[in-house]
């Protein structure tokens, strides 16, 4: 069980706060509900536009149980045109954005890390491109809860 | 200037070309804190993670990245990129929510 409390939002968030708006500044308890986290991962995805699903052009390479959840290793690659750049959520984090990556001309749409999950879950790779968001998702087991 | 705060160890870079594509993976050292971790004391463990990390060949930037909290401590990045050529130096460089910086530069062979 995750031994997380104390939501530090602003904090965390500084550097994604554009991406990240997501939920309500007055929630302060511990781990989001699912109803909660479900909502923050709409709302998040709603201010970054209106995301097609497309399972076949974004590869996002997920273990489907991952033992630790502090250490949950990914890959992604898009075959869209124009991917400008690849947004990794989490539905089950206490904020749901992981990380993003921006794409320059030159560099291939592929980005791999690591990531922390609350609990089991569902790991979503958004891609912006020229034409507009576009999305895959995995579902991913976890252990141990990483945070 | 010394800033005893910041994590001790240098960027990891491997490196890889092959013809027109350089394959990148770095192992940053940074103990990426998510804020919500309670300590023996009982008091959460502030927030302290790399925001950052920027990749460039001289003036081009090659890879940008913002983690945030939800990246794994010693954060690794991998990312590929076209057209560099051997004798080029990539740069990586981070920063964290605390304003530390670090940087590491490896040669592309």
């Amino acid at each position: 069980m995750p031994a997380c409390l104390h939501l530090r939002r602003r904090r965390a968030l500084q550097g994604l706060l554009a991406l990240a708006s997501a939920g309500s500044s007055a929630r302060s308890a511990a781990a989001p509900s699912p109803e909660a986290a479900a909502d923050a991962l709409r709302h998040t995805i709603d201010t970054m536009g209106k995301p097609v699903r497309a399972d076949a052009a974004i590869v996002l390479d997920v273990p489907s149980v991952a033992e630790d959840g502090a250490l949950v290793p990914l890959s992604v690659a898009s075959s869209l045109p124009g991917t400008r750049e690849i947004v990794i959520l989490v539905d089950v984090n206490p904020h749901p954005v992981a990380a993003r990556f921006v794409i320059p001309e030159g560099t291939d749409a592929f980005a791999a890390t690591r990531i922390r999950m609350a609990r089991s879950g569902t790991v979503l790779a958004a891609v912006r491109t020229n034409a507009g968001l576009f999305f895959t998702s995995r579902s991913a087991q976890v252990g141990v809860g990483g945070c | 200037m010394l800033n005893v705060n910041a994590p001790a160890d240098p960027i990891r870079i491997r490196v890889r070309r092959n013809g027109d594509l350089t394959e990148v993976r770095a192992l940053i050292s940074h103990p990426m804190e998510t804020g919500l971790r309670i300590d023996a004391s009982g008091r959460a463990v502030a927030a302290h993670y790399v925001s950052e990390v920027v990749a460039s060949v001289g003036s081009r930037i090659v890879f940008t990245t913002q983690l945030s909290i939800a990246v794994s401590r010693d954060p690794i990045i991998g990312f590929r990129f076209r057209g560099a050529s051997a004798g080029q130096v990539l740069r990586i460089a981070w920063t964290d929510n605390r304003g530390h910086t670090r940087a590491g530069e490896v040669a592309i062979v």
